[in-house]
């Protein structure tokens, strides 16, 4: 049988290929550099390089894109359109900011190789594609990119026990949960004779799920409720949603900070991006059939991520837990399925992926050589030892408990406002009381940094340039988003034109 | 209404300064401290401008201005007065200068503190003026996070329990209140945050309800009435003297000011179903807050449960459907405001020299500190109500605009009345009259002469308020007539004149 080859239009994936490129580029080239040169500027320097390259490479693509419906390409396997260059940019922007924040983690702590930096690249190459993916399988390989470079990198503190327990942790749960993910991927090709999401005409795969659904009676489909249900699992563990959330305080906890901020950024930008294509788009048919799973799911998320911060002594897991918070309230725009919905769920990601990015930026500086100071008591008088650190620790945590000033009130609002618009006010009553009792643990670590003098013997805490830079831009962003946040959530509601 | 106006002047000039002292040296602590009264007095002097330029018998709101924020989402900001809001800024204004004063002890992290107690200013003034319900949310919040700071870094004792209790309490009804206000918006059509665009919304019964109780749930927990005030004993007692200067006086009013600003105007038929519910639980609050006062040991905890029965009665008057009963509510919040503000700072006076609130350990003070003891006095029966001070203007319109509809409740709130004579006088008796507790009673300083200029506005205001009422009342009716007649309760709207009534039962009705 001649094998057809689909046409190579790499296009789609070019701020991919080029992160992957930059990465072997990077490892290639210190191979050859002499020793003492390893770990020098250049590495942060090819790393930024590549993530610009990328942006642009994503960036360009946007005018031209067709306003309506995705523009498949690669044999129906990757989506162009403006959502996945929107969550693109923003991973990258991500990428670049642990790569500096990075930079002088890896160098304090006597860690500084190539690895770090491609490991980052090819995460955020993985989550990138997670966002085009148009097809599950792309979905599941883009998954696994970007989770086997993460599984490495919580390791990455080679001298600490906790590091490699965590990461051990994160890895075998996050085996388990892809297996889920392949399961309900199988199911669905079982049904639907197909993983494509949209299905493409020409190309082999001409019925995909959204052309299943509208051609077979609703009575039919009991079995893909089920497929969808795995697939949620799947995704779920990796957006840290409750019942799946169990890794997270660990693998944040063990995690170097840098690298934890781009967890709670990266990852749940790029994973809801994948859920909001498969639920809110491709399923949407369904919504009926899927959406009470969500609304569990959302208001155990909410509530769990709240409460059991409430208890934690160690900073890192206290955010580790507001993060599955935040997952739950980023649910309560998937089940408002509509336009709005997903602009507003983008808008909240990307903003509480800066935010967040700071905040751990600053645990990373507070937390000294090997992290050891991440306890709470660590923060005690941090107001009398470093004024402007806990200054801007303090906007982060109001921006995560979502008081006005902030970013990340603008954020709540456009994520509840859908799902109010939808008719799930009691949702976003629960999600109000969750946000109320998530206040207690922010204002917690507000009280011992303001309200409590600090030790004789606290350590010196060093702030470099680029730490600086990063918590900087973080502030600022926390703050710009919410004076002006227009702009942003307009490239958002343009990025998601599905429905009209 | 397009260009900016004095009054948007006034919200943000206290923020502007907080910024100037932002990049003043911080071990130039009296340059900060005089730098922060300057502001103070400035927002002052500009907002007197406001209140010349209001117009008296209009009930509209006036001297706002209207700009664009965030079109896409229908966000404007607008501001805006009317007789209501100008009483509640002005009184604002006005104490904080008097505040600074009162802080002017504070030595530990000045350049915090008064940034703090300015960006709380503008946070009140936005509060005050703001006719975007987006807007008004933000200053709302905005003013949780100064106010927390200064109860925590600056308290006393509990300082850091009663900080967190005072922002949760208050965050979680604020955020249910955030709920409805989203809801609103996309009943609206076109959907915006507008209040003035709002107002027309037509809204099913049931979901009216709910509405108006997640605003409720907001500005009940703000008053604060039985039972959502448990935050309040904590944080007035342990913040310092301008932060409980600030929480009585104007924070307090912000949720009152919500609940006929917003809550009527908004859900009249929801709110005219809950009236009852909320006149009970205002006479509990009037009966409740004084018994639980008489009781106190602790001298600041006296006043602040004092607080929990003045709104009480400030509530009932804006419910009861009558124009008498709305106006002295308003009156009675700037009454309340002068009279509980200065008896805070008299306490604080008294901490300063004794470090202690407890009151048993004072007595005989009459004789070392007599003007402090002589104002102490005048002020407590401001508070009480004594005619001729300002305190019985507003008691007493409540109390005859609530005879008027609901005979049988002025049992218990003019029974009120006499129970805050109990507590306030008896504290006064222990504190200044008797034998001194101890020695160190003896020999303190008397009123010094930034005291007595702190205190000495609020005395001529006290005064000039009790004998003339005419100037505030005549700005607060139209716009308490326009209110009441949202609410268009069952009731009689009006004191029957008394030319056209049978002579009887309202001669006695005087509540004292």
């Amino acid at each position: 049988m001649p094998l057809e080859l689909p046409p190579v239009e790499l296009g789609a994936i070019a701020p991919e290929l080029a992160l992957s490129m930059t990465a072997l580029f990077l490892i290639v080239f210190n191979a050859f550099l002499p020793k003492k040169m390893k770990g020098g500027w250049h590495l942060p320097l090819i790393a930024t390089i590549g993530l610009v390259i990328s942006i642009a490479l994503a960036r360009g693509s946007w005018i031209d894109l067709p306003k309506n419906g995705p523009d498949l390409q690669l044999a129906g396997m990757v989506a162009n359109d403006r959502f996945a260059i929107f969550v693109k940019v923003g991973l990258a922007v991500f990428g670049l900011l642990t790569i500096w924040l990075g930079r002088e983690y890896t160098r304090r702590a006597s860690l500084e190789n190539s690895e770090f930096y491609a490991l980052v690249l090819f995460a955020v190459a993985g989550m990138m594609l997670m966002a085009s993916s148009a097809d599950l399988i792309v979905t599941f390989i883009a998954l696994e990119t970007f989770s086997i470079a993460l599984y490495v990198l919580v390791g990455f503190r080679t001298r600490s026990l906790v590091s490699q327990e965590s990461a051990m942790k994160y890895f075998l749960l996050g085996a388990f949960s892809s297996t889920f993910f392949l399961l309900g991927i199988a199911l669905v090709y079982g049904i639907t004779g197909s993983t494509n999401l949209y299905g493409v005409a020409g190309s082999g795969s001409e019925q995909g799920i959204v052309q299943f659904l509208t051609t077979t009676p609703p009575t039919d489909v009991g079995l893909l409720v089920v497929a969808v249900g795995l697939l949620i699992v799947g995704l779920g563990f990796k957006v840290a949603a409750v019942p799946f959330h169990m890794w997270t305080p660990d693998a944040y906890q063990g995690a170097p900070s840098p690298v934890t901020g781009f967890m709670a950024a990266g990852t749940k930008l790029a994973a809801f991006a994948a859920l909001l294509r498969l639920l809110d788009v491709s399923l949407f048919q369904l919504r009926d059939d899927w959406r009470p799973l969500v609304l569990i799911i959302a208001v155990a998320t909410m509530l769990v991520g709240s409460l059991f911060a409430v208890v934690q002594e160690d900073v890192k897991r206290i955010l580790a837990y507001s993060s599955i918070a935040h997952a739950g309230f980023v649910f309560t725009a998937v089940v408002a399925t509509n336009d709005r919905g997903i602009s507003g769920a983008l808008f909240y990601l990307v903003t509480y992926g800066l935010t967040v990015v700071g905040a751990f930026a600053i645990v990373a500086v507070v937390g000294g050589r090997d992290e050891l100071g991440t306890r709470l008591s660590e923060y005690r008088g941090l107001f009398y030892r470093r004024p402007l650190l806990a200054a801007a620790l303090s906007l982060f945590l109001l921006s995560l408990a979502g008081v006005p000033l902030t970013s990340g009130f603008i954020a709540k609002l456009v994520v509840f406002g859908p799902a109010i618009d939808a008719g799930y006010a009691w949702l976003v009553v629960i999600g109000a009381l969750a946000s109320a009792i998530a206040a207690f643990f922010y204002l917690r670590i507000m009280v011992v940094m303001y309200m409590q003098e600090p030790e004789e013997d606290a350590p010196e805490i060093a702030v470099g340039p680029l730490a600086g830079a990063v918590i900087g831009i973080a502030a600022l962003a926390t703050v710009v988003f919410f004076l002006a946040w227009g702009p942003l959530f307009d490239l958002a509601e343009k990025a998601t034109i599905f429905f009209s | 209404m397009s260009d900016l106006h004095a009054l948007d002047a006034v919200i943000f000039l206290p923020v502007i300064g907080a910024i100037v002292i932002g990049f003043l040296p911080t071990e130039r602590a009296a340059l900060i401290r005089w730098a922060a009264l300057a502001v103070t007095l400035a927002t002052f002097a500009v907002s007197l401008k406001v209140l010349f330029d209001f117009d008296p018998l209009s009930d509209d709101f006036q001297l706002g201005s209207s700009l664009e924020w965030i079109p896409e989402w229908g966000i404007n900001y607008i501001t805006g007065i009317d007789g209501v809001s100008l009483w509640m800024v002005m009184l604002t204004t006005f104490l904080m200068p008097l505040s600074i004063l009162a802080s002017w002890t504070i030595g530990d992290k000045v350049k915090v503190y008064f940034i703090f107690l300015l960006a709380l200013e503008t946070g009140m003034l936005g509060v005050f003026s703001s006719l975007d319900l987006f807007l008004f949310y933000v200053f709302w919040e905005v003013t949780l996070v100064p106010m927390y700071f200064l109860i925590g870094m600056w308290g006393y004792g509990r300082r850091i329990y009663a900080a967190m209790k005072f922002f949760l309490f208050t965050l979680a009804g604020s955020l249910l209140m955030l709920v409805a206000i989203i809801y609103l918006y996309f009943a609206g059509d076109p959907n915006t945050f507008s209040f003035e665009a709002i107002l027309g919304t037509p809204l099913a019964e049931g979901t009216q309800r709910l509405l108006f109780l997640g605003f409720f749930a907001s500005f009940a927990v703000k008053v604060p009435l039985v039972p959502f005030h448990t935050w309040l004993p904590d944080a007035h007692t342990e913040a310092p003297t301008a932060g409980s200067v600030m929480l009585a006086a104007v924070l307090l009013k912000m949720g009152a000011y919500g609940l006929i600003r917003f809550g009527i105007p908004l859900f009249p038929e929801a709110a005219r179903d809950f009236v009852p519910w909320i006149m009970a639980l205002a006479i509990i609050g009037i009966v409740y807050g004084a018994l639980v006062a008489i009781v106190q040991t602790d001298l600041k905890r006296l006043v602040a449960y004092s607080s929990v029965a003045h709104l009480g009665f400030v509530v009932l008057g804006m419910f009861v459907g009558t124009y008498q009963g709305m106006s002295g509510g308003i009156l009675q919040m700037v009454s309340h405001g002068l009279s509980t503000g200065a008896l805070f700072m008299l306490v604080g006076m008294l901490y300063e020299r004794r470090h202690t609130r407890a009151i048993a350990d004072f007595g005989g003070l009459q004789k070392t500190v007599p003007i402090l003891a002589g104002i102490f006095l005048f002020v407590a029966l401001s508070s009480i109500g004594l005619p001729g001070l300002n305190g019985f203007v507003g008691e007493f319109l409540v109390l005859v605009g609530t005879f008027v509809g609901y005979r049988w409740w002025v049992v218990p709130a003019a029974f009120g009345v006499v129970l805050a004579a109990i507590y306030l006088l008896w504290a006064y008796q222990r504190v200044f009259h008797g034998p001194p507790a101890s020695d160190e009673n003896r020999g303190l300083p008397d009123v010094g002469l930034r005291e007595a200029l702190m205190l000495a506005p609020i005395l001529v205001l006290i005064a000039f308020i009790g004998i003339y009422p005419k100037p505030f009342l005549e700005r607060i009716e139209p716009s308490a007539r326009k209110i009441v007649d949202q609410l268009d309760g069952d009731g009689p709207r009006d004191v029957p004149d008394p030319a056209e009534v049978e002579p009887g039962p309202l001669a006695e009705e005087e509540g004292h």
